[in-house]
């Protein structure tokens, strides 16, 4: 019973055709040990970077996991690249890259030998892999330090030599499993704008897993939450980003009480803390207006932008929605 | 005139097939053993007796250089059974030497660097990574054993004559059957060891003990019983039995002597015996070779 | 601000070397109540600080007093500083229950009281539902928490924490931060080690910044921020037709520089009188019907300063 007019949300049928731009969850349901992880997830994602985001033990790694074929799908499965996981031939996997979150490194190679045995590993020619290996370590900024064994590198540097590993064979697929974690803010700043990079550069999709909303909101333009092994929300980062223009936040200075109470007798909603305010402004008050308001009741404005709903806002609000019994928040979006 | 940022390249040249990547393996763990100093010693030295045994087998069929020498060699030596095993016997220790050399380090290290779900994480199984792995070490070992004793066979054969090779093929097949089996033997365990102990040290002295110490056990249960089957659990003299009864019929007396009296299985048995020792190396190792420990 | 030694943590000319290698050198702070965040590359000398105010190590010169009491009188330190430290050490067979109490008695409570106050802390952290668990088997994010329950159970009135966020999931990284809000708002020191810079902006009340063993910085933020008269504020302006502004801006004295954006929008200053700045922007806005988007600083944050004064490279 569906007029034209109807508000109902249509859901769109799961994909099953693959699409090889994206990732595609049909079902995807893991046990390990005995214990069920995942619950059938079901989502089609198409962002260049893609945010894994979720509480601790909610299965983010367990997914990206899965996704590499460590574990096999208990029903359900799931496609990267176009492929089925399940019937995938060895050479998808030439295809993609993998950061993992642990340590991970050959004690006693130096990082230029042990990029250039995973870049052979994934099928580069001997020259290749070679050439590949250094330019890939001088573009990750590792150059410098390419002779000396990994194992004696900063954790920094283990994390960036870790991130070439997963980038020397140029795969069309990254995972990167909290690539940031512990890194001080200038080796974070540098992973950061390496992952941007590639992900502008076009010839990769990303896959990030992160607990810093923030990284994931620098660095993604999707993002998938996990809660319990569900799907809390998917969203469109980028959509939310054009959205959404009715948030406002301004720092006031002077008579910020007065200032505060005038809004609030417009029938503006504020939320104060201390000369901070956050206003949902109505269409019909302006810029122009608050200001007026503010010069009529003594207070100053200074800083003033908007905001668009944050990555934290909509991920609480995916920890407070209720999930359904099939695996994922009713209607697969936030709204 | 042109200025190069320094950017993300991506690769989009041709790749190799899937099917030899653990020979990639089996490359970058050759180059490693290549450097220690210790590999390439014990790698010269276990050329020195398969080199006397040519020069032997050469003095043999040269009756001038012998006049030169004035030795009776010929009379003293006799290119037979015995004269084999003697060379067999010190290549096979040497075997043992080099796995406690480099067997240890072959797993450990991509296990300490937690490094198996980057392999893994390529088109790489986990029975491939230990081809790979195995193919490596076994290559080592049959530099060391079956390959130079083989030298010398073929050597004495092109020059002793069609009916010398016709009579000496048990002497070929013991080279062979307890060469391999010896380096299979080893190969299974100390890449078992390697994955289950982490520090070098004591996984050397763990091949060691579990080749070894079984044999007194063996020997105690021989000396009370005068049975051999405690034999079974004693690998080195499994493998020591393998290379005397393979070739009984040409063992001259003092191949006989040194056999001395030890406890004997038939071959069949004491194969079957050396085969179930390798599979439970290669079981321990299968279920320590994963991409992840699943916690709980 | 009181200068009464009994509430603040005194460092004075204070050194640590480990042989040739330098700890921290030549350190000088006093440090008030509440919220202090500690902020550097690794290696900076973060942890031999914390390390130095727990009394775990003593200094090679200088001294040290903790709200009046020395560093070198362990057993007073004690009942003053609670420690939650980076690496995660646990006796292997220990609940989460075990180990807090096991360190109440420690620290003279009897078996009775220290069970009670190590359950009471233990829920103040969420997690009394694992409290009979082994730590072993905890995820990252409740071992950071068992320690902190640790750390705090005693009540000490210091407490030292190195990277307590670290391995925390969006949720339990927003509850803590709470949590040491309501910790440092009841007159407690808070010494925190981080490299989320953005949490330390909501975080602290004052911030350490150190590199290779010095202090670069100290105080709260804003007050740093205005210090740094080399790198005059750099605020950003999005609105439609942004040039007469901008000329009315550049020629105030105090811009120093002005970028207009690539696409028109908008432009980057930097200014050495932010108060002025507003005002003429609000003016443009009153009086010239300025369509205005954004008006903000972006450079008077941690990040900022931590750029500015550490760098980039």
């Amino acid at each position: 019973m569906l007029s034209a007019s109807s508000t109902a949300v249509i859901p769109s049928p799961p994909a099953r055709l693959p699409d090889p731009s994206a990732i595609v969850l049909d079902g995807l349901s893991v046990r390990l040990g005995g214990r069920p992880i995942l619950h059938g997830l079901t989502a089609t994602l198409r962002g260049r970077a893609i945010g894994l985001l979720g509480p601790n033990g909610a299965g983010k790694s367990t997914l990206i996991q899965t996704l590499l074929g460590f574990h096999r799908p208990a029903s359900g499965t799931a496609c990267l690249l176009g492929e089925d996981i399940r019937h995938a031939g060895p050479d998808l996997r030439d295809r993609i890259g993998y950061m993992p979150e642990n340590e991970a490194f050959i004690p006693g190679m130096s990082a230029v030998r042990f990029v250039r045995y995973m870049g052979e590993l994934s099928g580069l020619p001997r020259a290749v892999a070679i050439e590949r290996a250094h330019a890939t370590l001088y573009y990750v900024g590792l150059g410098e330090a390419r002779y000396r064994e990994v194992q004696t590198f900063s954790l920094g540097m283990k994390q960036t030599a870790k991130l070439a590993q997963a980038l020397v064979h140029s795969p069309q697929l990254i995972f990167l499993d909290e690539p940031t974690n512990g890194l001080d803010p200038r080796a974070r700043g540098r992973m950061l704008d390496l992952i941007g990079e590639i992900r502008d550069s076009g010839s990769a999709q990303v896959v990030l897993s992160s607990h810093l909303l923030r990284d994931v909101e620098q660095c993604c333009d999707e993002v998938l939450i996990l809660r319990e092994g569900r799907i809390a929300a998917v969203c469109d980062l980028a959509a939310e980003r054009r959205d959404d223009r009715s948030f406002l936040d301004l720092d006031a200075v002077g008579a910020v009480d007065a200032f505060a109470a005038a809004l609030g007798r417009r029938g503006i909603d504020i939320d104060r803390q201390g000369n901070r305010l956050k206003l949902v402004v109505p269409d019909r008050f302006g810029v122009r207006d608050l200001y007026a308001l503010a010069a009529e009741t003594g207070a100053h404005i200074q800083r003033l932008s908007y905001r668009h709903d944050s990555l934290e806002d909509i991920f609480l609000r995916a920890m407070d929605a209720d999930l359904d019994p099939a695996g994922n928040a009713s209607d697969g979006k936030v709204q | 005139m042109a200025v190069y940022e320094r950017r993300y390249e991506p690769y989009q040249g041709p790749r190799r097939p899937v099917g030899g990547r653990a020979w990639v393996i089996s490359r970058f763990a050759w180059d490693d053993f290549a450097r220690s100093r210790l590999f390439l010693a014990s790698l010269v030295a276990g050329a020195f007796v398969p080199t006397l045994g040519l020069l032997v087998v050469y003095l043999h069929h040269n009756a001038q250089a012998l006049d030169v020498l004035n030795l009776p060699i010929s009379e003293l030596i006799r290119i037979d059974g015995s004269f084999f095993y003697l060379l067999l016997w010190p290549q096979h220790w040497l075997a043992l030497w080099m796995a406690l050399v480099v067997g240890p380090g072959l797993i450990t290290r991509d296990l300490t660097g937690v490094a198996l779900p980057l392999y893994f994480s390529r088109p790489l199984s986990r029975r491939s990574y230990l081809f790979g792995k195995a193919a490596a070490l076994m290559a080592l070992l049959s530099a060391v054993t079956w390959l130079p004793v083989l030298l010398v066979w073929l050597f004495q054969a092109s020059l002793g004559g069609r009916s010398w090779a016709g009579d000496s093929l048990d002497i070929l097949t013991s080279i062979m059957v307890s060469s391999l089996a010896w380096i299979l033997l080893l190969t299974s365990l100390s890449l078992a060891i390697s994955a289950w102990v982490r520090w070098t040290p004591v996984a050397r002295l763990f091949i060691l003990g579990l080749v070894s110490v079984p044999s007194a056990f063996a020997m105690a249960v021989y000396g009370i019983t005068d049975r051999p089957w405690g034999l079974v659990f004693a690998p080195m003299l499994l493998v020591r039995d393998l290379r005397f009864s393979l070739m009984e019929d040409s063992l001259s007396q003092i191949g006989t002597a040194m056999r001395g009296g030890f406890p004997s299985l038939s071959a069949p048995w004491t194969l079957a015996a050396l085969g179930l020792w390798t599979a439970l190396g290669f079981l321990a190792l299968m279920s320590r070779v994963k991409a992840l420990d699943v916690v709980r | 601000m009181s200068t009464d030694p009994r509430e603040l943590i005194l460092f004075q000319e204070v050194s640590k070397f480990y042989g040739e290698v330098l700890g921290i050198n030549r350190v000088s702070l006093s440090i008030p109540p509440g919220i202090t965040s500690l902020v550097g590359p690794n290696g900076s000398g973060k942890s031999t600080l914390m390390n130095l105010m727990t009394g775990l190590l003593h200094p090679t010169v200088g001294r040290i007093s903790v709200r009046g009491t020395a560093t070198d009188d362990p057993e007073r330190l004690h009942r003053l500083v609670g420690y939650c430290a980076q690496p995660d050490t646990f006796p292997p067979a220990a609940t989460g229950l075990s180990f807090v109490a096991g360190f109440l008695e420690i620290c003279g409570l009897g078996r009775r009281a220290a069970q009670l106050r190590a359950e009471e802390t233990i829920d103040q952290l969420g997690l009394s539902d694992a409290a009979g668990r082994k730590v072993a088997a905890y995820s990252k994010g409740m071992r950071q928490r068992i320690k902190l329950a640790r750390a705090i159970a005693h009540d000490p009135p210091v407490l030292v924490l190195d990277e307590p966020l670290n391995g925390l999931d969006p949720m339990a990284r927003a509850e803590v931060i709470a949590l040491f809000r309501r910790w440092g708002a009841g007159g407690r020191h808070l010494i925190v080690s981080s490299h989320i810079l953005h949490e330390v902006d909501l975080l602290s009340d004052q911030v350490i910044l150190m590199n290779q063993g010095y202090v670069v910085a100290e105080g709260d933020i804003q007050g740093v921020r205005g210090e740094m008269t080399r790198h005059p504020l750099q605020i950003v302006v999005r609105c439609a037709d942004p040039r007469p502004l901008a000329a009315r801006l550049i020629g105030a004295d105090s811009v120093t520089d002005l970028q207009l954006h690539a696409d028109g929008g908008g432009f980057f200053a930097r200014t050495r009188d932010p108060e002025g700045f507003y005002r003429l922007v609000q003016d443009a806005v009153l009086q010239e019907g300025l369509i205005l988007e954004t008006v903000m600083p972006v450079d008077d944050d941690v990040g900022a300063v931590y750029q500015y004064l550490i760098g980039e490279a």
